[in-house]
């Protein structure tokens, strides 16, 4: 959809009035056809944007994101009450909310400051946006090489394991591992393993755990992709010449065959990464995601949702938060999608 | 077919199994159990309360006698009291073998959160709900979705196509956790519809189902789109506009069945997941539906609940999926089974 407004017909034209000195590679190619994509680049800017908030939001952000003022809480600035006329200002008749202008966006109900948990927020998710599919891809290449390559009965008992796995519902499985993980790592004595996984868990404000979560049930499709790919890659005539001139099974997996079938995996993946973003929002929303005072959006939306009557500034923001970081994500991973391989433009 | 099918019965139970001893071990690895309370209960209780639950049997005996309850069924000679132990979800009765004879099956066991229930009560009672919501919001992605994935189509690269294919990003990119609560402030509390009313009827379901079915709708969208697209490149195509056919024949007899394919087997788990529960709209709307027994039945180590509703899960999906596939010889006749 996200198509390019040139037709193929005039680039190719374009390209033909250059001399090609030089073979062009996958990638530049690649960057040339992403940067006509307007709402590609759109999305690229936007997720930019969000990188930048994150590495500098303790010089963006106007407070901490944990500074409590109690006697301030829920309190909004004066705009707000006009785009919310449902909000009355106290002095006024049924009048409750508290109007200063400390707060650009308001505070929550413990008196911190909105604007200053969602910058320092874009830190997990975007954690997460670019973790969770390196977990992903570990574990599914991993799965995918073995299963494609070695075929046989490995092949065989490892996608009937994906199908079975495929039946079990996500979200259940995750919320199981954060449960199992949250709770074997409570109280365990120094020097183990489970003590050291904590204290790093704990280091990262509860974000590893998550990550491991996530990255343990979103393996399978990732896997199942890997594997087609290897078995359409293994016939080809370079892996022929690589074993007769007697290359190790190893170096023909990962200097041969995982090169080629890299560019479909980045755009699976980059695809999935919305996905990424919505699990870690659902995990803080239901209590399970990165630990208080930490800033999560979907933590956010959960306490805000709670008194979304009275103050419903605390759902929206946090709210219009995520839903353009994802619409970011998806507008690039289309046009990454689009650049990366044009022949599957507008193909699901 | 009947072997094609029979087949398949047989993968579920497989599917069950493993499942069902994938769920087993991770949740009886969790620590903490059922009864630890902030305040710890006396041991004496703990004791007592782990006999009348079979707790402290072997975790192999626990696990036979659970898969016993569910799938061998039981002849009871006679009338059995109601209880949370002996709560089966199928009774036939046998009077040619003695007045008050049964035949009993299929026992998903006591809720340890409650005296009174069985998991088979939440079943009874929760299920329906959320299965009213679950097809309220497919219904209201295949409306929405489906003709926006068509007019796109047909009108391709051009204005309408990039409307109605923005508008479907804009819908896979909002999380349902934002859609639910946003349209509950701002179309609920204007239409008294925020809140699920015990008493209410089908009003109920309108706001849920939206917020369900928005994502489903546009990732539908986008998937007509690029089927039918992809139809109205192929051979017969061609074939019945040489016929002369008229271009409203051609998309609705010839292209749109077709291209159906890849929506009704994203429909599958769609369906399976929509009709179970979902956590959060349930939450934010305060429906009394399956979802929240997903989440509370772990972090309450409710046993019982736990395995019953990844069982229950795994169930709809499988046999979800077996109707897609059963119905693509349907659609595609080309298409059969071996």
């Amino acid at each position: 959809m996200t198509s390019v407004p040139h037709s193929s017909s005039v680039a190719s034209l374009e390209d033909k009035n250059k001399v090609p000195t030089k073979g062009q590679s996958l990638w530049v190619d690649a960057w040339k056809r992403l940067r006509r994509n307007r709402a590609a680049l759109l999305g690229l800017f936007i997720v930019g944007f969000y990188i930048f908030l994150a590495i500098f939001a303790p010089i963006v952000a106007p407070r901490t994101y944990d500074k409590q003022v109690p006697s301030e809480n829920n309190s909004v600035p004066a705009w707000l009450t006009t785009v919310f006329p449902n909000m009355i200002p106290k002095g006024q008749p049924n009048g409750y909310v508290t109007v200063n202008n400390n707060f650009p966006l308001g505070a929550d109900n413990l008196g911190r400051d909105i604007l200053s948990r969602l910058i320092y927020g874009t830190r997990i998710s975007l954690f997460v946006a670019f973790i969770g599919p390196i977990v992903s891809i570990a574990v599914g290449l991993l799965v995918g090489l073995a299963a494609g390559y070695l075929g046989g009965i490995v092949d065989n008992l490892l996608m009937r394991f994906v199908d079975i796995m495929y039946a079990f519902p996500t979200l259940l499985l995750i919320i199981l591992l954060m449960t199992f993980f949250r709770t074997s790592i409570a109280s365990p004595q120094p020097g183990t393993m489970a003590f050291t996984l904590g204290q790093l868990d704990s280091a990262t404000g509860g974000m590893l755990f998550i990550f491991v979560g996530i990255g343990l049930t979103s393996w399978m499709q990732m896997a199942r992709l890997v594997r087609g790919q290897v078995l359409a890659v293994r016939e080809k005539e370079f892996v022929l010449a690589a074993n007769a001139l007697g290359a190790s099974t190893r170096k023909i997996v990962f200097s041969h065959i995982l090169p080629n079938i890299l560019g479909p995996l980045i755009v699976a993946e980059t695809l999935t990464i919305p996905a990424y973003i919505s699990y870690e929002a659902f995990l803080s929303f239901i209590g399970l995601g990165v630990n208080q005072p930490t800033p999560s959006w979907g933590s956010m939306i959960s306490d805000g949702s709670r008194t979304i009557m009275s103050y419903p500034y605390q759902v929206l923001f946090p709210a219009l938060a995520l839903s353009i970081l994802v619409f970011a994500f998806n507008f690039l991973g289309d046009g990454l999608r689009d650049a990366l391989d044009p022949r599957m433009r507008g193909v699901e | 077919m009947a072997r094609y099918i029979a087949r398949r019965f047989l993968w579920l139970f497989l599917v069950l199994f493993v499942i069902s001893i994938i769920t087993f071990i991770l949740m009886r690895s969790v620590p903490g159990g059922p009864f630890t309370r902030e305040k710890a209960l006396p041991a004496a209780t703990i004791a007592i309360l782990n006999q009348k639950y079979n707790l402290d049997a072997t975790l192999l005996e626990q696990y036979a006698s659970y898969v016993g309850d569910i799938f061998v069924p039981r002849i009871f000679s006679e009338k059995i009291k109601p209880s949370t132990a002996l709560d089966y979800l199928m009774v036939v009765k046998l009077p040619f073998l003695g007045k008050d004879t049964t035949l009993r099956w299929v026992n998903f066991g006591p809720t340890f959160k409650s005296r009174t229930r069985s998991v088979n009560d939440i079943f009874r009672e929760n299920l329906p709900v959320s299965f009213k919501i679950g097809l309220a919001s497919i219904v209201v992605a295949l409306i929405i979705g489906v003709p926006l994935g068509i007019i796109a189509a047909l009108n391709r690269n051009t204005a309408v196509d990039y409307v109605s294919m923005g508008m479907a990003i804009a819908g896979v990119s909002v999380p349902v956790i934002v859609v639910a609560p946003l349209l509950q402030y701002f179309i609920g509390v204007p239409l008294k519809l925020a809140t699920w009313q015990q008493n209410g009827g089908v009003e109920n379901l309108f706001l849920p189902a939206i917020a369900l079915g928005l994502g489903s709708a546009a990732l539908l969208a986008r998937l007509t789109r690029a089927s039918l697209l992809q139809v109205l490149n192929e051979d017969y195509i061609r074939t019945a506009r040489a016929k002369g056919l008229s271009e409203r024949r051609v998309i609705a007899l010839h292209a749109l069945k077709n291209s159906m394919i890849p929506v009704i087997t994203v429909l599958g788990p769609l369906f399976a997941a929509l009709v179970t529960g979902t956590f959060v709209v349930e939450t934010v709307f305060g429906i009394p539906g399956m979802g929240r027994y997903f989440v509370t039945s772990i972090q309450g180590r409710d046993y019982p609940v736990i395995m019953g509703t990844i069982l229950l899960y795994a169930v709809f999906l499988v046999l979800c999926n077996l109707l897609v596939d059963l119905s693509y010889a349907w659609l595609d006749p080309r298409i059969r089974f071996d």
